[in-house]
């Protein structure tokens, strides 16, 4: 061991993360990206990596991260013009790096000398080709010892020109000189931390380690070894012992003046006993300085640093825009062991877990202390912020792994002989650290598949009429609590045959399987054991590590894999994830008096069967229950029988005395099955801790949790319930529940997300959270009034805002509290921020308005949440109220009032939202609730225009475009769709089928202008 | 081995325990059962947050067991996690008996007769006056 571990340990993250900005950095240079920034960037990254690993004595990394930075410094000073070929050498130079530091203990075996000896060349050989007098000059100037002949120290131009910059700036320039056990070791600062403090308070010039006494790693324990820095800092030498903690007689001023050379060899050499004069040779006299071992300095020596100060100037002119040598930043991070952050997560989720059972067992007290009510929501409101913070610090950007993948892209296409163009969208989302850990694998692989099995050859492509070079994206986004993403290409698709052939050709299946398998099926195949579909096994493929573990890797990490593809177009692999692993919400079910929490991931719905309803019953299919669930059989399993509880026959038997059988409908991948249980609780956001490797044989659990009574309980896993249960889920069943499972999302995209609040009043309103861009925290005395209206700063920008009491038909007080919200909206031009005092909760419900009780310009309606009446704003009507001379905006208005648009639109909110905005710009409006009705209505009244939502029961907006365009009475008929999803891809779609607009469900005012415009597309004024 | 041990009761049978293996003895067992799991665990425990696997030593080592219910009434012992061992482990004993200081002369390594119960987790035999104290080798025992 070299120091101490965890020193080591540090310099590898260290080193890491250096080498992958080096990798990023190469390879935007090769793109062309020559500006300085980016070279100085990569220099220094190197510089670091050699500095550090000097500390340890790591020889071989030192050696070839030497030469990478002579030859980067060579780039920097624009004297070699980087090109493919000393990129790649560059990038190989990297990985060695990288493999050396992965593996440091045995770093000294590598042997790097071919690497440096191709790099020398390549920087002889530049060298050569440009005659020129002065290129031949910068070559650097090594310092030997005339004893040992060994290479201590070089100063190139760089340092040079480095130090006369900072002299310019005032600084001073010294050598410490430190025992790296003695100074260090004593004061348990590692030695990069040393390196670094001395970087916040100078610029390091350089640093070697004295190490020549040192024959092994191991010895470094007993001798202790020196460590010389040179560097330059505006602080005094009396300030330095203070700054660096260290002892003030290790400190040695060095002379910035002519004297430079001078000092810096003398000092530098000192360690170095009986040097001797060395020759000089005249035509190494540079503008290097020229750096020998003697104790005294002869004049060639004084002339060339004079010669240097000019020679700097210049360059220093050239390059003007560098940074002054010292800047002191000030760090607004701090390094973290993660051991510490999986404690606080771990802590933190214990306190929630403590808060929890705190507010189960004190409820019935909560009355009796006064104040005791608020303390609680206090802490309660704490718990949770804390809880979440914690989890925030854990949060990584997925771009720490997606900025792997352009070097993948870059050598598979190389290898493979094909073009292509990676873009990555979304590298700011961000996942816990251990997913994205995990992620690195399943996604390069996915990549590696992407270029190599789904693009084609550039000759293929340009004969499938495609552009030559081929297209990879890499996106990630939020998608309803989850983070998806997506792999796509513009391939060639996945051809089912081939899948089908060669499932069969290795076994996977038989013939009579596959004839009833669906599209989706076969494509899961893909992700079996044993399964490549490469047709010759390149060493980028069909290394044995196939879809299977993608697959594999990803449910470990609680998430799905999912394939589409169209053949001749492209696939797209998407990958659905948790934000992190560590809490989850579920839902606590009982069986046998034993309590279970079931991942909500998985729940579709619930079913309430009663006895004696005949309408809704358990079937038998033979031996097999199954349930008609919206035409469709489902499998029933009883969790019970599954766990074998031996008691759960007997109950079966006695289910008359329940009367209820509830059955929780499960979707694991494309499966879907029932779950019958006993009994089902609340929803909990439990604590996932993993299952203890005892329990490694139950198939049925994925985790423990501790539940708000303090007792534990397993985690369900539907997929081993399914292995366990061994469902087989054929063709018909599948594809049924695929059907199925398509409409039940749509369900559930059409359930509202609402948001709860109160204003002064008593009243409870409710606004839809599509409508709203954010909430804001504001404090009551930031509110500026300008005449009579009220004004807060949003953004640097001042925003109106309203009280909605002011205007709505409510109650109004005089609360001030100092404490407000502001609802920011979104779709709206000019927002005006409404003020709330206080938010009650987000709510994912259907509403079912009801109709006409509580009326009001501004007002939407109301509706009954948790058993209390929530009014529903409507924000349109509330901002025209607010002003008018705004949002009235009569030219949307029509001016003849003949036209009828038939509406169709199944949910209430919406569709009495939208037909009040149609009903205010003068059409008449005809609702109706899915397309067969609509259908209906147009065979019986003349309509001028179809709005119609996509995601409808019965017959969607698609299936009805469809049909309005296969009837030739109605095939002119203007139909626009207003939807919620309006991804291009769902715009596609849209326009396909027939639509001739695709609007957003809640843009008022682009709404009535696209109406306006699809009239006048048909030449009619309106 | 030499160090103080400590002395527990299962069926009757005296056992002894490297003290420096015991994190602590809980008199409260409280634990849920987890249906379909290795009949050698009793259930899970909730200990300060952390989840503890109680197992059935009884069972483990042969030992005719009487009912559940009994058990319910006992105490237990909880071990140290060890670092290549990151989940918590315990187990249900009927009653603690003492902590006793070893001598390493008064060890013996386990007779080859034994068979009353599964010789493997015996790690050594300790003799003290009065009876023979059977230390447990728990890595062996507990490696499920």
């Amino acid at each position: 061991m070299i120091h101490n571990e965890e020193f080591i340990n540090e310099f590898i993250e260290e080193a890491e993360s250096h080498l992958q900005m080096v990798e990023t950095g190469l390879l935007a240079m090769e793109e062309g990206k020559m500006n300085k920034e980016n070279i100085n960037n990569i220099f220094r990254s190197i510089h670091s990596i050699k500095g550090t690993a000097g500390f340890f004595g790591l020889d071989r990394i030192v050696e070839l991260a030497h030469i990478m930075e002579n030859l980067l410094g060579e780039v920097r000073n624009e004297k070699i013009q980087p090109d493919s070929v000393m990129v790649d050498l560059l990038l190989t130079g990297n990985d060695q790096l990288k493999a050396m530091v992965d593996d440091v203990f045995n770093s000294h075996e590598y042997d790097v000398s071919k690497l440096v000896e191709s790099m020398s060349n390549l920087m002889e050989g530049k060298e050569a080709t440009s005659n020129d007098e002065a290129q031949k000059k910068e070559s650097e100037t090594t310092v030997t010892s005339t004893e040992t002949h060994e290479t201590v120290l070089t100063i190139n131009s760089k340092q040079r020109e480095q130090i006369e910059d900072a002299k310019k700036h005032g600084h001073y320039l010294y050598r410490v000189k430190i025992g790296i056990n003695k100074d260090i070791g004593a004061k348990e600062i590692s030695p990069i931390r040393f390196f670094k403090k001395i970087q916040s308070v100078g610029e390091i010039v350089d640093s070697y380690t004295d190490i020549s006494d040192i024959k092994s790693l191991d010895s470094v324990m007993d001798a202790d070894v020196y460590f010389s820095f040179v560097f330059t800092t505006v602080l005094e030498k009396k300030l330095l012992p203070i700054a660096l903690d260290i002892e003030d007689d290790t400190i040695e001023e060095l002379n910035l003046d002519e004297q430079l050379s001078k000092e810096l060899i003398t000092t530098l050499s000192e360690d170095e006993e009986s040097s001797k004069e060395t020759e000089e040779t005249e035509n190494d006299v540079t503008e290097e300085a020229e750096v020998h071992f003697e104790e005294e300095q002869d004049e060639p020596n004084q002339e060339e640093t004079l010669e240097e100060v000019t020679e700097s100037q210049e360059i220093q002119s050239s390059a003007s825009a560098k940074k002054p040598a010292a800047v002191s930043t000030v760090e607004d991070s701090v390094r973290v062991h993660v051991s510490l952050l999986n404690d606080l997560l771990n802590l933190a989720s214990e306190m929630v877990l403590g808060r929890n059972q705190l507010l189960r067992n004190i409820e019935e007290h909560r009355k009796e202390i006064s104040g005791l009510d608020a303390i609680l929501q206090n802490i309660d409101r704490v718990t949770t912020e804390l809880q979440e913070k914690v989890m925030q610090t854990r949060m990584q950007p997925v771009g720490n792994v997606f900025n792997k993948m352009p070097r993948v892209i870059r050598d598979l296409s190389k290898k493979l002989g094909k073009e292509v163009e990676l873009n990555i969208e979304g590298s700011h989302v961000e996942l816990d650290k251990s997913i994205i850990e995990s992620l690195s694998d399943p996604l390069t692989h996915l990549i590696r598949n992407a270029v190599d099995h789904g693009l084609e050859s550039p000759d293929k492509r340009k004969k499938s009429g495609k552009t030559p070079s081929g297209q990879v994206d890499l996106k990630a986004y939020h998608e309803s609590g989850y983070v998806h993403i997506d792999i796509v290409d513009d391939g060639a698709g996945i051809d089912a045959e081939k899948i089908k052939n060669k499932a069969l050709e290795k076994g996977l299946v038989s013939e009579s399987d596959l004839k009833n398998m669906s599209d989706q099926e076969i494509l899961q195949l893909l992700m079996m054991p044993g399964f490549s579909t490469a047709e010759k096994i390149t060493d980028v493929s069909g290394r044995g590590v196939g879809m299977d573990v993608v697959k594999t890797n990803i449910e470990k990490l609680g998430g799905t894999i999912e394939i589409t593809t169209k053949l001749g177009e492209g696939t797209t692999f998407r990958m659905i994830l948790p934000l992190t692993l560590a809490i989850i919400p579920s839902l606590i079910v009982e069986v046998d008096e034993f309590k279970f929490a079931l991942p909500q991931v998985n729940l579709q719905e619930m079913v309430r069967l009663k006895t004696g309803d005949e309408t809704k019953k358990i079937e038998y299919v033979h031996n097999a229950q199954v349930l008609r669930l919206r035409g469709k059989l489902l499998p029933i399993v009883h969790l019970g029988k599954v766990l074998g509880l031996e008691s759960h026959k007997i109950k079966e038997i006695n289910q008359e005395i329940d009367d209820i059988t509830r059955i929780l409908v499960l979707k694991v991948g494309s499966k879907r099955f029932g779950l019958v249980v006993d009994h089902i609780y609340d929803e909990e956001e439990i604590l996932v801790k993993p299952l203890p490797k005892f329990f490694k044989n139950c198939q049925c659990y994925s985790g423990v949790t501790i539940m708000g009574d303090g007792k534990t309980a397993m985690i369900l896993d539907p997929e081993g319930i399914v292995a366990k249960a061994s469902l087989r889920f054929m063709d018909e069943q599948t594809k049924a529940s695929e059907r199925e499972a398509s409409a039940q999302l749509n369900e559930l995209k059409e359930m509202q997300n609402m948001l709860i609040f109160k204003c002064s009043g008593e009243e409870t309103f409710g606004i839809d959270l599509s409508l709203v861009s954010r909430v804001e925290e504001i404090n009551s005395d930031s509110i500026d009034h300008i005449g009579n209206k009220e004004y807060i700063q949003h953004r640097g920008e001042a925003l109106r805002v309203v009280r909605p009491e002011s205007y709505l038909p409510v109650t109004k007080k005089d609360n001030n509290p100092r404490k407000l919200y502001v609802i920011i909206p979104k779709l709206v031009k000019n927002p005006i921020g409404i003020i709330i005092e206080k938010i009650h909760d987000t709510i994912m419900t259907s509403i079912k308005l009801n109709q006409e009780d509580i009326k009001g310009k501004g007002l939407l309606g109301s509706t009954i949440i948790n058993d209390k009446i929530v009014l529903l704003i409507n924000i349109y009507e509330l901002f025209e109220m607010v002003s008018p001379e705004e949002y009235e905006n009569q030219s949307l208005k029509i001016s003849s009032n003949d036209r009828t648009i038939l509406l169709a639109e199944d949910t209430p909110f919406f569709a009495r939202l939208t037909k009040n905005y149609l009903e205010w710009a003068g059409y008449h409006v005809i609702s109706v609730m899915n397309g067969q009705e609509a259908l209906d209505a147009l065979k019986e009244k003349p309509v001028d225009l179809v709005l119609s939502d996509i995601q409808m029961p019965v017959m969607d907006g698609l299936e009805l475009v469809r049909n309005i365009r296969k009837d030739p009475d109605l095939a002119a008929l203007p139909v626009v769709a207003l939807t919620s999803m309006t991804s291009e891809k769902d715009r596609e779609m849209g326009k396909e089928a027939g639509f001739d607009f695709y609007e957003f469900k809640l843009d008022k005012a682009t709404i009535l202008s696209t109406l306006k415009n699809a009239f006048e597309m048909r030449g009619e004024t309106v | 081995m030499t160090g103080k041990a400590l002395s527990f009761y299962l069926q009757d049978k005296m056992f002894g325990l490297d003290i420096r293996l015991v994190k602590e003895i809980s008199r409260k067992v409280d634990f849920s059962v987890v249906p379909d799991s290795d009949p050698n665990i009793v259930g899970l425990m909730n200990l300060r947050g952390q989840v503890v696997t109680l197992f059935h030593l009884g069972k483990i080592l042969g030992l005719e067991s009487d009912d559940l219910e009994q058990e319910k009434e006992s105490a237990c012992i909880i071990l140290k996690a060890l670092p290549n061992q990151p989940h918590q482990i315990g187990f249900l004993i009927d009653r603690t008996g003492d902590v006793i200081d070893i001598q390493e002369d008064w060890c013996e390594k386990t007779p080859a007769n034994v068979e009353e119960i599964n010789g493997e987790y015996i790690q050594e035999v300790v003799k003290l006056n009065e009876e023979l104290l059977l230390m447990l080798d728990t890595e062996v025992v507990f490696d499920a």
